[in-house]
């Protein structure tokens, strides 16, 4: 299966490949790139993961491991994506103002004119170093809207924040809702088919995609 | 969230009792040590700050001026978890050991920082130096800037990049990484033969493939947006792009490293200028013994393509062409 739940205490991983983190689970709130090959602690599996800031590697459980079966040449264009933007995220980690977006997944910032680095939600960083190796998971122009409720599901964090408007708008999440956010289950359903299918064509997110049971 | 108002005061008291336990460790540490005495951990202590702040008690809660909160931020690691400790820290000095019997802990001193905005940061980085000082040209390219403050900011930025390029500290270079990016962003695409000065051997090193990565980078963002209406606009420049692309060709060590990155970046920047070599520089990407290096430079170039076809049809069409010769 292409994707699955772990339920051991340990999880074989290939570099590159994807793992999630529960939420409440079943939903996902989390993603990350496997970082390194071997053997990890389902604890503290070694990932390339958008914190805020851009860990490379951090640290994530992993409750849902997902592959598409990456072959050596798309590795290499994962691994090229994730050093185009590293640097600009290790400055985010030495100074004291985090950068991060939940809409659009990845955008220019802070515009396209005066591009100085690039923002992503976490899903977002793995649908954008997917699509870098031609493997495009996502058809983006049909993500489910969802409310601000679910939004603060993948968010736990940042409930309280996510109430004051002006946070929200910063993340891209104008007017009241709902709005088309590429959420983290939809990734790992979009990976959750044969490796063939997920390179043929995008997957087009249902609402109950959010959760991987 | 933690709900710091129904911690118990018998807890508070111990967590005094911890901190004067370590009177002598630093400031910082001993925050920490309330914190997690206290079982709350950095996001609580930040969520318990918003929360604050809604119910409009933020400025101003039991009698204490609470900090300002950053919110850009998404997780409190750095600054929020340093202002929330803050809170905290300082809440648990007034409430309570100021009115228990460890009075005495006085070296708590309360932080007074002023949170960051861009006329601040600049008074700051003009007066700072070493670790502040590169910290803050991090936080700069995270504001955007009126034409008088990027007037001074500028020169600051550009005296980072020479003072520190060559530093051996990998903080200092990645502070230098990031002002080259903010400073190219805000330099008009007519300007940028400057970084040729940038990419010269022979000044004391050559720069570092992690900076040759972020010139490269910001100089395809900058030409992306502007694609030039005559070809060739910094033939200097093209011309030492070139120069490290093909070094890194080699098929001996483009996988070494971020070498592949580095060279695909490069070419792509020497084909957003419009070079002469141009035509040369992406054969030689589709020449490599590495089919994936031809796809990805490829791909990027299609891309770049399709960015120009709204602003200039002439270069879009150019840039198709070079792609499919």
């Amino acid at each position: 299966m292409p994707a699955y739940r772990v339920t051991t205490t340990t999880i074989a991983l290939t570099d590159s490949e994807v793992v999630g983190e529960d939420g409440i689970s079943p939903f996902i709130r989390h993603l990350g790139l496997a970082a390194t090959n071997g053997v990890a602690r389902r604890e503290e599996a070694f990932v390339h993961e958008m914190g805020p800031p851009l860990n490379l590697p951090g640290v994530m459980r992993a409750d849902v491991h997902a592959t598409a079966a990456l072959n050596d040449d798309e590795r290499r264009k994962v691994k090229s994506f994730v050093e185009r933007h590293a640097g600009e995220h290790k400055a985010r980690s030495l100074g004291k103002r985090h950068s991060y977006c939940i809409l659009p997944h990845s955008r220019p910032y802070p515009s396209e004119d005066e591009y100085a680095y690039t923002q992503f939600s976490c899903a977002g960083f793995v649908i954008d170093a997917y699509a870098f190796a031609r493997i495009d998971l996502l058809d983006l122009g049909s993500t489910p809207p969802i409310s601000l409720a679910d939004v603060c599901q993948a968010y736990p964090d940042q409930t309280a924040a996510l109430q004051i408007e002006k946070i929200r708008n910063e993340n891209g999440l104008v007017g009241p809702g709902p709005w088309p956010i590429a959420l983290c289950g939809y990734v790992i359903h979009a990976m959750n088919r044969p490796p063939a299918d997920i390179r043929k064509s995008q997957y087009k997110p249902k609402p109950s995609d959010a959760s991987f049971p | 969230m933690p709900d710091l108002q129904n911690i118990g005061l018998q807890k508070l008291i111990e967590a005094a009792r911890s901190r004067q336990a370590r009177q002598g460790s630093r400031r910082k540490h001993a925050q920490n040590t309330v914190i997690h005495d206290l079982g709350c951990d950095d996001s609580g202590a930040n969520q318990y700050l918003i929360a604050a702040e809604i119910e409009g008690k933020r400025r101003n809660y039991r009698g204490i001026e609470l900090p300002s909160a950053d919110p850009q931020s998404e997780r409190p690691q750095t600054t929020w978890g340093g202002v929330a400790e803050e809170a905290l820290a300082r809440w648990v000095y007034h409430t309570v050991w100021k009115k228990s019997e460890f009075l005495e802990v006085a070296a708590f001193e309360p932080l007074v920082e002023t949170p960051l905005d861009q006329a601040s940061l600049l008074d700051r980085l003009a007066q700072s130096t070493g670790t502040e000082k590169r910290n803050l040209v991090c936080d700069a390219e995270t504001f955007n800037f009126n034409q008088t403050q990027r007037k001074r900011l500028s020169p600051m930025l550009w005296a980072y990049i020479l003072e520190y390029r060559n530093s051996k500290n990998h903080e200092d270079l990645v502070a230098v990484g990031s002002a080259i990016r903010k400073y190219v962003a805000m330099l008009d695409a007519s300007q940028l033969g400057q970084l040729a000065e940038l990419l010269e051997p022979g000044y004391r090193a050559s720069l570092s493939p992690d900076l040759q990565l972020e010139v490269a980078k910001m100089v395809y963002r900058k030409f992306e947006a502007n694609p030039p209406v005559q070809p060739e606009p910094q033939p200097k420049l093209a011309g030492q792009l070139w120069d490290i692309a093909q070094a890194y060709l080699n098929p001996h060590v483009l996988l070494h490293d971020k070498f592949a990155t580095i060279a695909s970046l490069c070419i792509e920047a020497i084909v957003a200028m419009r070079s002469r070599v141009s035509d040369d520089a992406v054969k030689a990407a589709f020449n490599t013994p590495y089919k994936w290096f031809g796809e990805m430079v490829g791909d990027n170039l299609k891309r770049l393509a399709r960015r120009w076809q709204a602003k200039n049809t002439e270069a879009a069409k150019w840039c198709d062409g070079i792609v499919r010769n």
